[in-house]
């Protein structure tokens, strides 16, 4: 799944995805901006058939939160 | 450059809007970002005077443990600031608004008491948490409060009631009519103006009477002044959630004087939950006052500064208008 949202990622913030990690975040990625944030969140809440709630949204710092909590909303361990 | 350290520096260490700078600036920064980066120094004393000023009115209004109330200004915040950004990323790609009934927003937010109480809460702590509405409020107090003439004003949608009290505390002379088709937007703005002291209009006394009312149709009769003119009237956040914004501007136009001085703002290519009329330039906006028979004296043209990718720009404008 993290390669799956890797590459969301590179498309809505215009970068490569092998320049992204699970450890990239808002301080790492300079196009990563709060209207960028909530790009993600759509593109991700479209991909995955997903809601996520403002509290979620506020919780998703880095990819590796992203990815865990698109794992718990879509109900997949993986 | 201004940080939240800084503001907090420059803030009496004893004051009590202390936990909501807090709140907004360390646990909302994502939303209070482009807020710092519009300050700067010589800003920050008028700034801190308008969030207590704030404060102490919401505080008092909401009569709530400090926490919950920042709790619950915040949380209007986040709800406002999440839909917001959901819907203008959706409109970059559409170029149309969601909404474009009138009554179908009616029922779903106007008439709404959850919704309206976090819409209201949100958009009140927008004037110290986001940059371009902040701005909007100096320029109204600056441009419009700052001069007169004063006495009798009329205001369609006060919402929050914040314009409301600052026109009430820019002169003695001034009294107020507001009106609303929401009943939560009537009760939130008598709320902030109980708090704020200001007395209600009884028999023979008080300075502000509010009232439901759908005005899409021209003024009610009721709300008229004595000799049927206003001086001043605020139509602030609302002509661009109207189907029909001439009639109601004509209407106003009608039932003021030579002098009358009005404030109107609205946006262009913005998107929000309640917007249903669309301006796609600045050049729409200014012909819509020409032709309701309103002279604009002032202008302000606030760019919203989102990398969205859209050839339209978005602004927020703010006019200072005369009777043609």
């Amino acid at each position: 799944m993290i390669e799956q949202i890797k590459q969301i990622a590179s498309d809505v913030f215009g970068v490569s995805a092998a320049s992204l990690s699970e450890s990239s975040s808002p301080e790492s990625v300079e196009a990563w901006d709060s209207v960028q944030h909530l790009s993600l969140v759509m593109a991700l809440e479209e991909r995955f058939n997903v809601q996520f709630a403002p509290e979620d949204v506020e919780k998703l710092r880095t990819l590796a939160d992203v990815a865990a909590m698109v794992r718990t909303k879509a109900g997949t361990g993986r | 450059m201004i940080t939240y350290e800084s503001i907090l520096e420059r803030a009496p260490k004893d004051a009590d809007y202390l936990p909501l700078l807090e709140a907004l600036y360390v646990r909302k920064r994502w939303i209070t970002e482009p807020m710092l980066r519009s300050l700067d120094e010589p800003m920050l004393d008028e700034y801190l005077a308008e969030v207590a000023s704030i404060w102490r009115v919401v505080k008092k209004m909401k009569n709530l443990p400090p926490e919950q109330a920042i709790e619950q200004l915040v949380g209007g915040l986040v709800f406002d600031s999440d839909s917001f950004l959901r819907l203008q990323i959706q409109f970059a790609k559409s170029g149309e608004l969601k909404s474009k009934d009138f009554d179908a927003v009616n029922a779903a937010v106007y008439s709404s008491a959850e919704k309206m109480a976090h819409y209201l809460d949100g958009l009140l702590l927008t004037y110290i948490a986001w940059p371009n509405h902040y701005r909007l409020l100096r320029y109204y107090k600056e441009k419009y409060l700052a001069h007169g003439p004063y006495g009798h004003c009329l205001e369609i949608g006060p919402g929050h009631g914040w314009l409301a009290l600052n026109q009430l505390l820019a002169s003695p002379s001034n009294t107020l009519r507001g009106l609303d088709i929401s009943p939560h937007s009537i009760a939130y703005t008598r709320g902030v103006l109980e708090s704020a002291g200001i007395p209600a209009m009884v028999s023979g006394g008080g300075r502000y009477t509010l009232e439901i009312a759908d005005c899409r149709k021209g003024l009610p009769s009721s709300t008229l002044p004595p000799g049927g003119k206003f001086d001043r009237v605020v139509i602030a956040e609302v002509i661009e959630h109207l189907d029909d914004p001439d009639t109601i501007l004509e209407s106003t136009v009608e039932h003021g004087h030579a002098e009358t001085l009005y404030f109107i703002t609205t946006t262009v290519n913005i998107e929000a939950i309640d917007h249903i009329y669309l301006f796609r330039s600045l050049q729409e906006v200014r012909d819509m006052m020409a032709r309701c028979g309103l002279r604009i004296v002032d202008e302000l043209d606030m760019p919203l500064q989102m990398k969205l990718k859209m050839e339209a720009e978005m602004f927020e404008v703010a006019l200072v208008c005369k009777k043609k």
